[in-house]
């Protein structure tokens, strides 16, 4: 990726009200979230452009802050998203909020190259386990007490937690 | 056929396995299938690939280490539950090894330490339904009679290598099941008081001052708290800083 299709990626993102640019570290994508991305209940990911991490990722991290800034964890998306009324207050009171016990860090797969446990759309059962939430090289499975559908994932990989944080939002 | 006679309930049912990649993650999988009896012991003679904390590895000679893991069912609710279970585990294993070396010390949060090198080192995984744990599975590895280490482990010992003697590693077992089972039913019986003060007291670098590196830069300091949220305590010119795990290096 050159000097140029880094400055249309940040075009892009101003003209088209991205609120996520993600850069995966092994693979060889770029992935942009638009705010408007949970519209449909789904993760509208584009790819843009494909190279080789090896080249872009100093690249990107030297792009300027109109980048940077939009990329903000998926809550806080969610959150303009919801105000923005893509999801209403009485949808959300229909599903049940799994809340972190602890302060931590919130972990979406076993380990470090492994699976998810759940994705958005998954059915659950009473007693999967839906996370980790690490506290001082304490590891805490977080399991749910309750069958149904993941509707959100509102915690970003590998970031911190407070206690009773939202973490999941299940449709029973 | 591991046999732990001092003891009510752990250790008391013991799966001996000749080889594992690890004891949690198979006393984990054995938790999914159906319940176990708390105490539940497992000890593999050779495992394969013990986990420190997320990702490391630890590599132990067959036969020559406790590599156990216990299940326990605190059932628990109260916030700071399982950073006391962290502790009372940490004082019940430094306290086994005492037996053999009185100078150990318990390395914040969870591993212990002879002088500056690692002989032992524990690794929790618990499993919460909403606010309360519904088991908790204790990784404990301890280098009793292994005499050589890989090249990255070259701050690491054994009990071997500081008192010269080869131990009984069944009856290492069997006294460390019995100081677990009788700080588990302290820290049931919710004396966290009683716990925090033993830790304090047994922890490396308590009070003593020491160059640490953080985030913003090497800092001079001393340990004075490991608080209810199993955050470091530090003491320096610029006050008390409370460090999550990973947020600071010992120098």
């Amino acid at each position: 990726m050159d000097f140029q299709q880094i400055q249309d990626l940040i075009k892009l993102v101003d003209e088209k009200e991205l609120t996520e640019l993600k850069i995966k570290s092994d693979g060889f994508k770029i992935s942009i979230r638009s705010k408007h991305y949970n519209k449909n209940g789904g993760n509208h990911y584009q790819t843009i452009a494909a190279a080789p991490m090896s080249q872009m990722l100093p690249l990107a991290q030297q792009s300027p802050p109109q980048v940077q800034s939009p990329a903000q964890p998926v809550a806080t998306s969610e959150a303009t998203a919801s105000t923005n009324g893509e999801t209403s207050g009485a949808e959300d009171s229909e599903y049940v909020t799994i809340k972190s016990p602890m302060i931590g860090t919130f972990y979406r797969s076993p380990g470090p190259d492994k699976d998810p446990f759940v994705k958005v759309g998954d059915t659950i059962e009473k007693g999967n386990v839906l996370c980790i939430v690490e506290a001082m090289k304490l590891f805490n499975e977080i399991e749910s007490e309750q069958t149904g559908k993941i509707i959100k994932v509102l915690v970003e990989d590998a970031s911190p937690v407070e206690y009773d944080q939202p973490l999941f939002l299940i449709a029973p | 056929m591991l046999r732990v006679e001092n003891t009510l309930f752990v250790g008391k049912v013991s799966l001996v396995e000749p080889t594992l990649a690890s004891t949690n993650d198979h006393a984990i999988s054995l938790l999914r299938q159906g319940p176990l009896l708390e105490g539940t012991l497992i000890y593999a003679i050779d495992q394969q690939n013990g986990r420190g904390q997320r990702g490391n590895e630890w590599h132990s000679a067959p036969g020559k280490n406790c590599t156990i893991s216990i299940v326990l069912q605190p059932r628990m609710e109260r916030l700071d539950a399982h950073f006391y279970l962290n502790k009372a585990v940490a004082v019940a294993l430094c306290d086994t090894i005492r037996q053999w070396l009185p100078e150990a010390r318990l390395k914040w949060p969870n591993d212990i330490y002879v002088g500056d090198r690692k002989i032992a080192g524990v690794l929790i995984e618990n499993l919460f339904s909403g606010k309360k744990i519904k088991h908790s599975v204790l990784g404990i590895g301890v280098n009793v009679n292994q005499r050589t280490f890989g090249d990255g482990l070259a701050r690491a010992t054994s009990i071997v290598n500081e008192t010269g003697q080869e131990l009984d590693l069944q009856a290492f077992i069997a006294s460390l099941c019995k100081h677990i089972e009788v700080r588990y039913l302290s820290f049931l019986d919710g004396q966290f008081e009683v716990l925090q003060g033993d830790y304090l007291r047994r922890l490396y670098r308590y009070e003593e001052v020491h160059l640490y590196q953080t985030k913003e830069g090497k800092l001079l300091a001393k340990i004075v708290d490991v608080n209810e949220q199993g955050q470091l305590v530090l003491q320096s010119d610029l006050g008390q800083t409370a460090y999550n795990f990973k947020e600071l290096a010992y120098t």
